[in-house]
């Protein structure tokens, strides 16, 4: 595996086919325990229908019904609370948000897989992220690591360090700390160009067909 | 030197509180690396760099940071942000 570097206007990794089979597999693995878990549908079966309630009567008391927390502690963590001291405030932000955000990580999740296994049929070891694509694919690098921290129990700063200096015991262990440690290093690849990018003025998320400029 | 009045210093508190009576926080987490806190902060909230790195120091160091300030509705959006960054915030009245 070799970081991410900027080569022809786009942000390039290299990448085994195995490492790119994993790394893929997990984002997809995320996206879909999103789809599962979430439920934005309300909490309660709907009353009986009144005669007298119009369709858009309906609509309002649906919309306005509370949206479930996520069962999955690693999804609450994708799906946080918004509020620390507030449930009604932070059932209220998953009531308006909730829906979005799912999808909004999901769509990314999804890229991040898509992008993965892209082959460049001259070059089929680069992994490339065009410039548009850096930001959803590097919260979606977020997404999965927040959900494999979660997973292996890191807690504290000094969990996370831990993990490489600790016995695994179990080999799907051992996996799920590679697989951490190899999205740590190609986020922070990645993530240093983008920064370095956005600092001077090259737009990283360019709407027209601006991209960063090629140094080197 | 000229002293405020205890009455005048309530009545500047208080419309500042009016002009922006909620924060965004952004509390510190095991996973999220400090590059990647510091570009969300430079580039959602346009911090210059010497104030994003201050800030994303703060939240590593002391656990959390105020962010952003303004509306309920505009701190809604801005939590929604951070939320689809992976990181985590949460939205609370100002000065609690």
């Amino acid at each position: 595996m070799k970081p991410f570097r900027r080569t022809r206007g786009a942000y390039v990794a290299r990448l085994t086919d195995d490492e790119r089979r994993v790394l893929a597999g997990v984002a997809s693995d995320v996206a879909d325990l999103l789809a599962d878990d979430v439920d934005d549908e309300p909490d309660d079966e709907p009353d009986a229908p009144d005669p007298d309630d119009d369709r858009l009567d309906a609509l309002a008391r649906e919309l306005a019904a509370p949206v479930r927390r996520p069962q999955d502690p690693a999804v609450h963590r994708l799906l946080p609370d918004a509020s620390r001291d507030d449930p009604a405030l932070a059932d209220e932000f998953r009531r308006l948000t909730q829906a979005d955000l799912r999808d909004t990580k999901a769509a990314g999740l999804r890229l991040l897989a898509r992008t993965l296994t892209a082959r460049d049929g001259n070059r089929p070891s680069h992994v490339v992220v065009a410039p548009a694509d850096a930001r959803p694919v590097a919260a979606a690098m977020t997404d999965v690591r927040l959900v494999l921290a979660e997973r292996l129990g890191i807690r504290t700063d000094e969990d996370a360090e831990a993990i490489y200096t600790t016995d695994p015991v179990t080999a799907q262990r051992a996996q799920l700390v590679a697989v951490y440690g190899a999205l740590s290093w190609l986020q922070e690849s990645l993530v240093t160009m983008m920064l370095d990018d956005a600092r001077n003025g090259v737009d990283v998320t360019p709407r027209g067909g601006a991209g960063p400029q090629a140094s080197g | 030197m000229p002293t405020i009045a205890p009455e005048q210093t309530t009545q500047a508190d208080a419309a500042t509180a009016v002009a922006d009576p909620w924060v965004t926080i952004v509390w510190n987490d095991p996973v999220n690396l400090m590059t990647y806190v510091t570009y969300v902060f430079e580039t959602y909230f346009g911090h210059p760099k010497a104030k994003a790195e201050k800030l994303m120091k703060q939240v590593h160091q002391q656990g959390k940071a105020v962010v952003s300030t303004g509306s309920l509705e505009s701190m809604e959006v801005d939590v929604q942000a951070m939320h689809g960054f992976g990181l985590w915030a949460t939205l609370q009245r100002s000065g609690q």
